[in-house]
């Protein structure tokens, strides 16, 4: 019995190419989606070549990205998040209604925010190792409270404006590229190392791999899936705040379906949902190919109609044509 | 190491009585909420008691009544079924597209072959092409939504037909026909997976897939028929549904996920598959319409609805953590 903690593609010393091609053929996949629609919809529309356009399409992922980084932790580490849009709905809200309420200082309301966002997380992180119950229900009992909480909060209707400040934020840039890019590629390489390169992010893959011989090779097991949902929870609450910064109030539906979105794009992206597997390159390939399909039907004067069906069946198709490989 | 310490040390606290007291909470807290609930409101708020708001739980309860059922089977094959509320919404745009007189036939054709289409893909996906439950079921939620909105343009809503409103608001014996439907369904649905060999392969393919595989149970098809059946149910929820509302419009079904699975965990049925069952999760469906009801009812504002929801989603889940983690320790 081998109690390899490193990340499965140590195990096969084996030089054929064959395994390394099904083992990143997700991410290839994905990649190649995004490169092939790339190329195609820069040839046919020159709205599309735009740099403006193209820089257009990495802001628009900020949102996702984020709470998809949070959601890939989670789903490695074993567990699924099913709160991450509430709680962004929630700090979102929330932080609007303080900020044009209370004569608190908008930097400590936005450090308020995030930990809220941290302490959802623990909460959530608490409930699913303390009393052994299935994240899934877990997290979805959370998703309720928290939109009833955000129902409460806004009353139903679009909260006040918040300082424009913070609305700047949105738009600061460094030559062409928004500062909100940048800030973003920083988090995704952050996280991918902390993954890949330090000794939590083992411990994250050896606790999805299996939680018994995690165990055994002294992981504390709970204190790193409750990490994992306390990650998701501050990042969530970061994109919630983003998507405050781009709309400037509180939208009592902001937030809607990103749990369903960073699932989705985790799942296209190659994180078996079973726990152990995957990484946040397929993760960070996925979140492009969506982003940049919504702008492509954009462009393409698609109706919105169609782009609900379009993207049902880019995702139906993605999950069906690989089939994950199951742990052993 | 402190983490296996402190487990050998709970092994050996565990008492027979404290694991007794978990089973039996699982197993009935569901109907013990219910009573207690039913108690609070006649002292809060009597004014449930009136007959007129007793027969709007019962519809309410019958509609989601019918997709828990389904979302029942589901769960109990180690899945979920997160596509029913978009074939709930489905079965309105065939009621108003083709519900025209004399189109009963064709309009009942319609919908089951959309359930049936829609139960294929799922169970397919599931077990041919190893996709897990919540992906599979989640990307047909976005695709016959999608279907739904890109055939009519957002313009869902229409009157039912004649014959399906006298179904969704007659009464036969002083019952009202949906809730009559609802418990026909349930009696069939309760001999099938306690008399039949159906039923015992779908117990067996969600407790332990791997063994029921080796003692010869058809796995595969066992669970595609799993979610053939949950979107049959959905479908005539739907159709029942919109038959008693007595029109269509977008808004119908869309709490239909949510709530059902909420129904069937309060009411027992492990998440993890293999266990509860039809009678628990029709308590659990009852229970969850009573509460969003008493909370309207008691005049209290419409976010405790899905808060209360919530917590005692929060609280069934526990209950059952506690009682899997009672009996792996105990074994």
């Amino acid at each position: 019995m081998s109690l390899t903690l490193e990340r499965p593609r140590v195990r096969e010393p084996r030089i054929d190419t064959a395994p390394a091609l099904r083992r990143h053929g997700a991410v290839l996949f994905i990649y190649s989606l995004v490169v092939i629609l790339l190329v195609v919809a820069s040839a046919f529309s020159s709205d599309f070549r735009q740099p403006s356009n193209l820089i257009d399409i990495l802001r628009q992922s900020i949102v996702l990205g984020l709470v998809t980084i949070g959601q890939t932790y989670v789903l490695l580490a074993g567990g699924i998040d099913m709160s991450v849009g509430m709680t962004s709905r929630v700090v979102a809200l929330g932080t609007a209604v303080a900020m044009s309420q209370t004569l608190i200082h908008p930097y400590v309301l936005i450090g308020l925010g995030l930990a809220a966002g941290g302490l959802v997380g623990f909460i959530n992180g608490r409930l699913i190792t303390r009393l052994g119950a299935a994240p899934f229900i877990v997290t979805l009992g959370m998703m309720g409270v928290l939109a009833g909480i955000a129902l409460a909060i806004s009353g139903g209707g679009p909260t006040d404006a918040v300082p424009d400040f913070f609305l700047a934020a949105y738009d600061a840039s460094v030559g062409i590229v928004p500062t909100a890019v940048l800030v973003m590629a920083f988090i995704w390489l952050v996280a991918w190392l902390v993954l890949s390169r330090t000794r939590f992010g083992r411990n994250v893959y050896a606790v999805g791999g299996s939680p018994a011989v995690a165990r055994l090779a002294a992981i504390n097991v709970r204190r790193t899936q409750t990490s994992t949902y306390v990650i998701a929870g501050v990042l969530s609450a970061a994109a919630g705040l983003f998507l405050l910064a781009r709309s400037g109030v509180g939208d009592p539906s902001m937030g809607g379906n990103l749990e369903f979105q960073s699932i989705v794009a985790a799942a296209i992206g190659g994180i078996s949902l079973y726990g152990g597997r995957g990484s946040l390159v397929g993760s960070l390939g996925a979140v492009l190919l969506v982003s940049l399909s919504s702008n492509v039907m954009n462009m393409l004067d698609v109706s919105a109609y169609y782009q609900d069906l379009a993207l049902g069946v880019i995702v139906l198709l993605g999950v069906a044509v690989y089939r994950p490989r199951r742990a052993t | 190491m402190t983490t296996t310490q402190q487990q050998l040390g709970a092994t050996g606290a565990v008492s027979r009585r404290g694991r007794a007291g978990i089973e039996w909470l699982s197993r009935y807290a569901a109907g013990t909420t219910l009573v207690v609930v039913l108690c609070a409101a006649a002292v809060v708020t009597p004014s449930f008691y009136s007959p007129g708001n007793l027969r709007t739980v019962a519809l309410q309860a019958a509609a989601l009544g019918v997709v828990v059922l389904g979302q029942t089977v589901a769960l109990l094959v180690r899945g979920l079924d997160m596509s029913v509320s978009a074939v709930v919404a489905f079965s309105g745009v065939l009621v108003v597209s083709a519900g025209g007189p004399g189109m009963a036939v064709w309009l009942l054709l319609l919908a089951g072959g959309v359930a049936a289409v829609v139960g294929l893909a799922n169970g397919l996906l599931i077990t041919w092409r190893k996709v897990p439950p919540f992906v599979a079921t989640f990307a047909m939620l976005i695709v016959v939504g999608g279907a739904r909105l890109a055939y009519t343009h957002g313009q869902t809503s229409g009157s039912a037909p004649g014959w399906l409103r006298q179904l969704g608001s007659g009464s036969l014996l002083g019952l009202p026909l949906p809730v009559l439907i609802w418990v026909v369904l349930l009696i069939v649905f309760w001999l099938a997976l306690a008399r039949t060999r159906w039923g015992r392969w779908i117990y067996a393919a969600g407790a332990n897939p791997e063994a029921a595989r080796h003692s010869g149970v058809p796995v595969g098809p066992v669970v595609v028929s799993a979610y053939v059946v949950c979107a049959f149910c959905a479908m005539i929820a739907g159709l029942v549904l919109s038959g008693y509302l007595g029109y269509v419009d977008a808004n119908l079904g869309v709490n239909a996920n949510l709530n059902s699975i909420t129904a069937a965990i309060i009411g027992g049925v492990a998440f993890s598959g293999g266990r509860g069952g039809v009678l628990g999760a029709t308590l659990g469906a009852i229970l969850l319409t009573v509460l969003v009801n008493v909370v309207v009812v008691a005049g209290l504002p419409v976010y405790w609805q899905i808060i209360a929801i919530g917590i005692v989603l929060i609280l069934a889940v526990a209950i059952q953590g506690l009682r899997d983690r009672k009996i792996a320790q105990g074994s």
